[in-house]
């Protein structure tokens, strides 16, 4: 599901694999997938680069920490909050 | 729509209108927490709430304060040690100023425990006798307050559930109501967008609040995201924050008010629930507390959207629970009343979802139990933290 046609993101709204082709929903067309994307997680639309911002609503929801491909999934293992950019180590320790 | 009949309701010496008629009993302190809880139990239908800190500050008077005149409410039990900070008197007092039924126990001064339960339990058997007789009244759509919460969210939550309750405050207040939000640390990366529906002195007020909410994120190590959200997929503050917005609707936000103030005019509020100085302490935050600061402001009831599911109910108002997320229908679904999956198939608009919500919210104030009140959900934390009070000008 993408709810903004600015954002760079899409919510995938089922357990899907490596390779899946998914249909976006208001005409977004097509995207293939190049990880497994659970539930509820995100994958990218487009190749973000480094520090980019992620948008999701049209707004920004992070900073992406490395490049991500098409495609990949988008989560706090490549992403991190602007204003909160310890909680992905609070959620190691 | 606005002078429309939907219920009959309790009419409170106040002029308040109430959807349910509790009687409750209070305990102002975890020493007197047994003998309320003893006294509840020996009846049916009972709800039980306090303050179980033996330290109350100008906050906890005032929240409580306002708790024991909420609109549900005909009367009240008041159960007391003694010796702590937060009076008995004082809360019997305004109850009985606004036309509460209100008694109080002592454990102290009345013998200990057996004699404190015994004499409560013949002051609530007086008021269960008596709160049939309170006259009724046309409760109308414009009286309606109501609250909201999200607890237990998920990716879905911000796309399904919480965009419907937006619809739904969007009818209520063109209805004439009156329409509640909360959760400021969740605002952390949306103040522009709330500012932006606000009149310039209030979206200054808004920003200060939401500033404050990430000074005290910086400071306590904590920005309202739990290990659950990310498992759900959800990455950062900002990204739950934009989802939990989505429940305040498209109307204009009227003001921001501090927990305990009961604004009189209809309309949108938020409600203020950020401590003004975290080194003075606070005790931690949770849904529950945001549920009693909805109760504060004198909202009959409460829409709980959830994700990954929440079993909460309150001791003041009934809760409506909405989930949009298949799996916790499936394992959850005797704690959610109302399913917003349609949301994610298509089969529904979110307009549409939220039409849905108001039918379900005006069944519950005709009487309807919701699925936490059938379970016997009756919730309510009463926390502590330092909050000056501004009293509000609507």
């Amino acid at each position: 599901m993408v709810l903004d046609s600015s954002d760079n993101v899409c919510t995938v709204l089922a357990d899907a694999f490596n390779g899946d082709m998914i249909h976006l929903n208001g005409g977004h067309g097509t995207l293939r997938l190049s990880q497994g994307v659970r539930f509820g997680h995100k994958a990218a639309l487009k190749h973000i680069r480094k520090n980019e911002r992620i948008v999701k609503y049209g707004q920004a929801i992070g900073t992406a920490l490395c490049d991500i491909e098409v495609g990949e999934w988008v989560h706090l293992h490549n992403m991190t909050s602007i204003v909160d950019p310890d909680f992905r180590r609070r959620l190691e320790s | 729509m606005k002078d429309r009949q939907i219920a009959e309701g309790w009419l409170r010496p106040d002029g308040q209108k109430g959807i349910r008629n509790y009687v409750a009993v209070v305990f102002t302190v975890e020493c007197a927490e047994h003998v309320a809880c003893e006294i509840a139990g020996r009846f049916d239908d009972i709800q039980v709430f306090g303050y179980d800190g033996c330290h109350a500050n100008e906050f906890v008077t005032r929240v409580m304060s306002a708790l024991v005149i909420h609109p549900n409410l005909y009367g009240l039990v008041v159960v007391s040690l003694g010796c702590e900070m937060l009076r008995g008197e004082q809360l019997v007092a305004a109850a009985r100023t606004a036309g509460r039924e209100a008694r109080h126990v002592h454990i102290q001064r009345d013998g200990g425990t057996s004699a404190s339960i015994r004499a409560g339990c013949a002051y609530v058997s007086d008021m269960l006798d008596r709160r049939d007789d309170i006259s009724r009244c046309r409760f109308n759509l414009s009286d309606l307050r109501i609250g909201t919460n999200c607890g237990g969210s998920d990716a879905l939550s911000g796309m399904t559930s919480n965009p419907a309750v937006g619809s739904l405050y969007d009818l209520v207040i063109d209805a004439g109501g009156t329409c509640f939000f909360d959760e400021i640390t969740e605002m952390i990366g949306c103040a522009d967008m709330a500012a932006g529906r606000a009149s310039d002195d209030v979206a200054v007020k808004i920003r200060e609040a939401v500033d404050r909410a990430v000074r005290i994120g910086v400071g306590s190590g904590f920005f309202g995201i739990a290990t659950g959200n990310a498992e759900g997929g959800l990455t950062t503050i900002e990204e739950k924050s934009l989802g939990a917005f989505m429940k305040s609707g498209h109307r204009t936000i009227r003001d921001i008010v501090r927990v305990g103030e009961r604004p009189q005019s209809p309309g949108l509020y938020l409600i203020d629930s950020i401590p003004d100085d975290l080194t003075r302490g606070a005790s931690p935050i949770s849904d529950a507390e945001d549920m009693s600061n909805a109760a504060a402001a004198g909202c009959h009831l409460l829409v709980f959207t959830t994700g990954r599911g929440s079993p909460l109910g309150s001791a003041l108002m009934p809760v409506i629970k909405i989930c949009g997320t298949p799996e916790t229908i499936g394992s959850m679904g005797e704690n959610i009343d109302v399913d917003t999956t349609p949301l994610l198939t298509g089969e529904a608009s979110i307009e549409e979802m939220g039409a849905v919500l108001l039918d379900e919210v005006i069944r519950v104030i005709q009487g309807k139990k919701t699925c936490a009140e059938k379970l016997g959900h009756r919730e309510l934390h009463m926390h502590y933290m330092v909050q000056r009070h501004t009293p509000c000008r609507c």
